[in-house]
């Protein structure tokens, strides 16, 4: 190959589409890595500390689209500190200098300001879609300069993000010639909207193809919506409850036959049941459908819908479906792969909740189900045992059981065996979420089955060091092991010190791990970043006196060729 | 809750939450250790610690009783309540009030919304149901800190977890 031009060169490399390939192409020749590197349009930064952004603009000058993450997965569950960091105004600033040609942007748990929302609206004449997950720290008036200032924009999708709400305005931004939004997702918004602004941008927009509504949508908004977009793929309604004897309602009933490319449903903000009828008609051509924030819908009115919904693939609901809303799942949709269910209520027992029995069901009736989110409050090792006999396929498997350390109920036996059950059988796994009573035996399994397993998550589980250890030493391609209120310490943590190279990042809290060992790591270590976050404002001030055998709260270990971080706060120790 | 309410003039920042919530930082953020809030004691009126000693001395029984009273007292939010002005339902600013707890000789002071303090009420009653029914030969696989804070501390970040979901406080129905 070292004697074609480079533009073959280049041209074989097109067909080299994952960043992990292109990643291992790079590393073959010089004469690859030019060819490679100039010719990458996508970079994905899976840790946004783990490299300089100037670096990755340098090294790919051409890329068209990148992908930045920042705080870690528990930030999710409020255990990282709200000004840990995770800033993407260098990444930014970065690619405004050395990449103008960007156009895509995808931003998760990131910190993102107004003032780095105009520079990005500013700097990339191509700019063509943003996407931004559970980040914070940006207001409507930075949504405004994106509308404003990126013309032909055409994506704007906003996930779970904590948007500061400065008025309605910002929809009316987008200049009347803005006709090219393909996906526009605002449903993270808890402002008012200016619903005549929006229902002005669909008409105008005929590339329409995905729309996300906020609660602050009102039903009758929807319908002028609905009345102008027929064209839609993917809808996440507004508010949808209102009273049946309203005109509005009748509007809202004859407003979906008409839809024939409607796949995805979503929103349904507070449905009422007589509310939801209105998307019967559409039911039997939905491939996704999201009932999770709809918590007045009840079990037999989720049964009526999910009835008629026979080519559905993806389905998130909450746990007042019940087993018995389940079993319906489980002969309708032969189709599912994605299954999600929601608590309802996590303070008690609840009396419409989900048990071992409906996700059996599921497992029985859904053989191509491969990906799981399942909160309940007990799970039986058999139950385990035949799910993953039933269903070998699981990419993911996330089991929440809500009780912390609660044992199979029939048999008072830790979860070792069901757990051990699906590692063995799944082994395409790549995700898992551990709950229950788990002894060190589960993690010898994991350890020993779970070759392709990349997401580890475990909360008050195992016994001792061993479990970490077993974890650590087999698990071949772990990338993130995140672990909280488990009696793992030093000797677990530097065992197999290598290992973090090997993985983008660790996360401990509320473990056995002291000061001592996190220095004993970081010293071993010098390409990681171990960082203490030491929120306890008594100790933070005197780090110098703290005695190696100080237990910590949390720690983040990450590897990174980018040095400890210049932006990391007063209680963000890098040993 | 104890009927001594601690006004807001004689207001003790115990858990540097900070004033404002001008940003929307989650409540219960960095704690500060137990003795600065037993400093924040120290500088409180003599007669308020005496009452505070008063009502502690039987404060396990008594704040079962109270948060059980509470929970019964506390007017669940609904539409047709008075503090919701119908054409503001997304932008009606949460009614604030202190929330004092009575415990084992410490007293502290929130500031907090009533939705945000029936959950807190809800955990406890959680809780107190909790410990009545678990067995004692239960094992526990994490360590014990403060006797009692494990559970809480996992529903509380379940508890964020399913709110950052919805972008908006549901789970208190």
């Amino acid at each position: 190959m070292t004697y074609f031009p480079e533009e073959v060169v280049e041209h074989i490399f097109d067909f080299v589409g994952s960043h992990r390939d292109r990643n291992t192409v790079s590393t073959v020749c010089k004469a690859w890595y030019q060819v490679e590197r100039l010719s990458r349009r996508t970079v994905f930064v899976g840790n946004c500390y783990a490299i300089g952004p100037e670096r990755v603009m340098a090294r790919f000058p051409g890329i068209k689209s990148l992908s930045v993450k920042g705080k870690p997965h528990f930030a999710d569950f409020n255990l990282v500190p709200y000004d840990w960091g995770g800033f993407a105004l260098p990444w930014i600033v970065a690619a405004a200098r050395l990449c103008p040609g960007l156009e895509e942007l995808r931003l998760k748990r990131m910190v993102v300001t107004d003032d780095g929302l105009e520079l990005l609206a500013r700097s990339f004449p191509n700019f063509k879609s943003l996407v931004l997950i559970s980040c914070e720290g940006f207001s409507t008036d930075g949504l405004a300069t994106i509308a404003t200032y990126c013309r032909g924009l055409r994506e704007l999708d906003l996930q779970e993000n904590e948007v500061e709400d400065h008025g309605c305005q910002w929809l009316s931004f987008f200049p009347d010639s803005c006709t090219s939004l393909v996906s526009l997702n605002f449903g993270c918004l808890k402002g008012e909207v200016n619903g005549g602004a929006l229902e002005r941008l669909v008409a105008r927009c005929p590339n329409l193809r995905s729309l996300k509504l906020s609660p602050a949508v009102s039903v009758e908004s929807l319908n002028k919506i609905l009345a102008r977009a027929s064209h839609l793929v993917d809808l996440g309604t507004g508010s949808f409850a209102v009273d049946h004897r309203t005109d509005v309602y009748h509007m809202l009933m004859n407003s979906f036959p008409k839809f024939k490319s409607l796949r995805n449903l979503s929103g349904f903000w507070d449905a009422s049941p007589c509310c939801l009828r209105a998307v019967y008609p559409v039911c039997t051509s939905l491939t996704v459908l999201n009932l999770s924030y709809a918590p007045a819908i009840q079990g037999d009115d989720l049964i009526k819908i999910i009835c008629l919904c026979f080519k559905l693939q993806k389905l998130w609901v909450l746990d007042s479906i019940g087993d018995k809303g389940l079993a319906v799942v489980a002969s309708t949709c032969k189709e599912l792969q994605e299954l999600r269910v929601f608590p309802c209520d996590i303070y008690g027992a609840g009396t419409t909740s989900v048990t071992e029995e409906g996700l059996l069901a599921v497992s029985s009736g859904c053989p191509k189900l491969n990906s799981l989110l399942y909160f309940c409050y007990q799970m039986t090792n058999a139950a385990l045992i035949t799910i993953a006999k039933n269903c070998p396929h699981f990419t993911r498997f996330r089991l929440c059981i809500l009780d912390p350390g609660k044992p199979d109920p029939v048999t008072d036996q830790p979860l070792d065996e069901g757990f051990g059950a699906i590692v063995r059988s799944c082994k395409n796994l790549r995700r898992l979420s551990l709950s229950g009573r788990l002894t060190d035996q589960v993690f010898l399994y994991i350890g020993m089955y779970a070759e392709r397993l990349e997401m580890l998550s475990i909360a008050f589980a195992g016994d001792s060091d061993k479990g970490m250890i077993y974890v650590l030493n087999g698990c071949k391609n772990l990338r993130k092991l995140e672990i909280r209120d488990c009696p793992f310490g030093d000797i677990a943590l530097l065992k197999n010190v290598a290992k973090y190279e090997t993985m983008r990042s660790l996360w401990m809290s509320s473990c056995d791990i002291t000061l001592g060992g996190c220095k004993a790591l970081a010293a071993k270590m010098p390409r990681l970043n171990v960082e203490i976050i030491n929120e306890n404002e008594e100790t933070y001030e005197f780090e110098e006196n703290l005695s190696d055998l100080h237990k910590l709260e949390k720690i983040y270990v990450y590897r990174t060729v980018a040095g400890p971080r210049n932006d990391a706060p007063d209680f963000v120790w890098t040993l | 809750m104890s009927g001594t309410m601690v006004r807001a003039s004689v207001e003790h920042d115990f858990f540097g939450i900070g004033g404002g919530g001008s940003s929307k930082k989650p409540t219960m953020g960095r704690m500060k250790s137990f003795r600065e809030i037993h400093g924040e004691i120290s500088r409180m009126s003599p007669d308020v610690i005496k009452s505070v000693i008063a009502a502690s001395s039987t404060a396990v029984e008594k704040t079962k009783t109270a948060f059980a009273a509470a929970t019964t007292r506390l007017p669940v939010p609904n539409p047709d309540s008075s503090f919701r002005h119908p054409k503001m339902d997304t932008a009606a600013p949460a009614v604030v009030a202190p929330l004092t707890i009575f415990y084992n000789g410490a007293v502290t002071v929130f500031d907090l919304p009533q939705e945000k303090a029936e959950n807190i009420l809800k955990l406890v009653e959680a809780e107190i149901i909790e410990g009545v029914d678990a067995s004692p030969t239960e094992p526990v696989a994490s360590k014990e800190q403060d006797g009692g804070d494990l559970p809480m501390a996992r529903k509380m970040s379940l508890l964020r977890f399913l709110e950052r979901r919805q972008g908006k406080q549901i789970y208190n129905s």
